[in-house]
């Protein structure tokens, strides 16, 4: 059964359908909160709370867009709000600081590191993964749902609710500011 | 072919990142395509934004395992809206007939446990008859026909008597 014909069994009352939709979409949605939250330990707890909120969010539902990019939608505007809070927490809080000074000491050096080929894979990874987090919220966004989730321009102004040219110039601070934060640590700068 | 070595392009971001992303017009991106090879500003930006770009594809995370009772646990949660509701209505509906009751027992036991004086403006006709005895029946004929006497009733029959 196609997306939108669920969504009509749904709002229906068929709570078959949604568990079909839950099923169909659960594996995409977790991945995408996962790249954005890099926590293995929450991911499962914010994908339930994403389709828990699409749910309550069904009978408001357009059908001018996919279901697809509709509940991406929710999954990076709940994902984004779970971290926006969790940083303030951090802030307010000891281990905040802690973990600011751990950082401080142990510092993360690629300085052996010449070229990106000397380096393996997985440190490539863990490379790239320091990366990610030093990026903005919104540099890290688009980032995700371009070359993770492989979307194209129309569709991530859709998730974003953003035109296709802020989309374009957005993956353009965004690459540049990716640029700015690997290229001394692979230079061994770092 | 002779690049030009300026550290500015007037040519638009979003050229390059179509280029990059194989996205939009083709026409458009073949002409980005020949810009870019006489140009040392776009090109570096092409080479470091393909090169990042083919990082984070290669990065592109595991599949999350997500636990066998997710959808379950999903739906117990949607579905268990519209029930729980219902239920906090009943605990609500109980509650108030806890509270109703429990009003009742206080004014049933507040009337058992008045003491009887409380009443002590009002004396019956059984009362006032022994006193009645020893009075003189003309005086007291008046007041008799009264449903209730009061003490000062009998008081003021009392001293008249007296
Ligand atoms: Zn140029």
């Amino acid at each position: 059964m196609d997306d939108f014909s669920l969504v009509r069994k749904c709002i229906e009352g068929d709570a078959d359908a949604y568990r079909h939709i839950v099923d169909r979409y659960k594996d995409r949605i977790a991945r995408v909160v996962y790249s954005m939250t890099e926590s293995r330990s929450e991911v499962e707890d914010l994908t339930q709370e994403v389709f828990i909120k699409a749910y309550r969010s069904l009978p408001r539902f357009k059908f001018d867009s996919s279901l697809h990019t509709w509940l991406y939608r929710i999954a990076v505007n709940h994902t984004i709000d779970h971290l926006r809070k969790k940083k303030l927490a951090k802030f307010f809080s000891l281990d905040g600081l802690d973990e600011w000074l751990l950082g401080r000491m142990r510092g993360t050096s690629y300085a052996d590191k010449k070229t990106p080929e000397d380096i393996n894979r997985s440190e490539v990874k863990e490379l790239v993964d320091w990366g990610l987090s030093k990026l903005s919220q919104e540099a890290k966004t688009i980032l995700v749902l371009r070359e993770y989730e492989g979307m194209g321009y129309e569709e991530i102004a859709d998730v974003l609710e953003i035109s296709v040219p802020a989309v374009k110039s957005r993956l353009f601070r965004a690459r540049e500011e990716l640029k700015k934060i690997l290229m001394p640590a692979l230079r061994g700068e770092i | 072919m002779k690049k030009n070595n300026k550290t500015q392009c007037p040519v638009k971001e979003d050229l390059i990142a179509s280029l990059i992303d194989n996205e939009g017009n083709a026409e458009q991106n073949e002409t980005m395509q020949k810009h870019v090879q006489t140009c040392t500003v776009c090109s570096s930006l092409v080479y470091s934004f393909s090169n990042t770009s083919e990082l984070l594809k290669n990065n592109r995370p595991e599949p999350v395992h997500l636990s066998p009772s997710f959808t379950a646990e999903v739906m117990d949660e949607v579905y268990g809206v519209e029930y729980k509701g219902l239920l906090d209505d009943i605990i609500i509906l109980s509650r108030k007939v806890v509270t109703a009751g429990i009003m009742l027992v206080v004014i049933l036991l507040a009337f058992m446990f008045i003491p009887e004086d409380a009443a002590i403006d009002v004396i019956t006709m059984d009362e006032v008859l022994p006193v009645n005895n020893d009075v003189d029946g003309r005086i007291f004929e008046d007041v008799i026909e009264k449903e209730e006497i009061t003490y000062d009733d009998v008081v003021s029959l009392t001293f008249t008597q007296r």
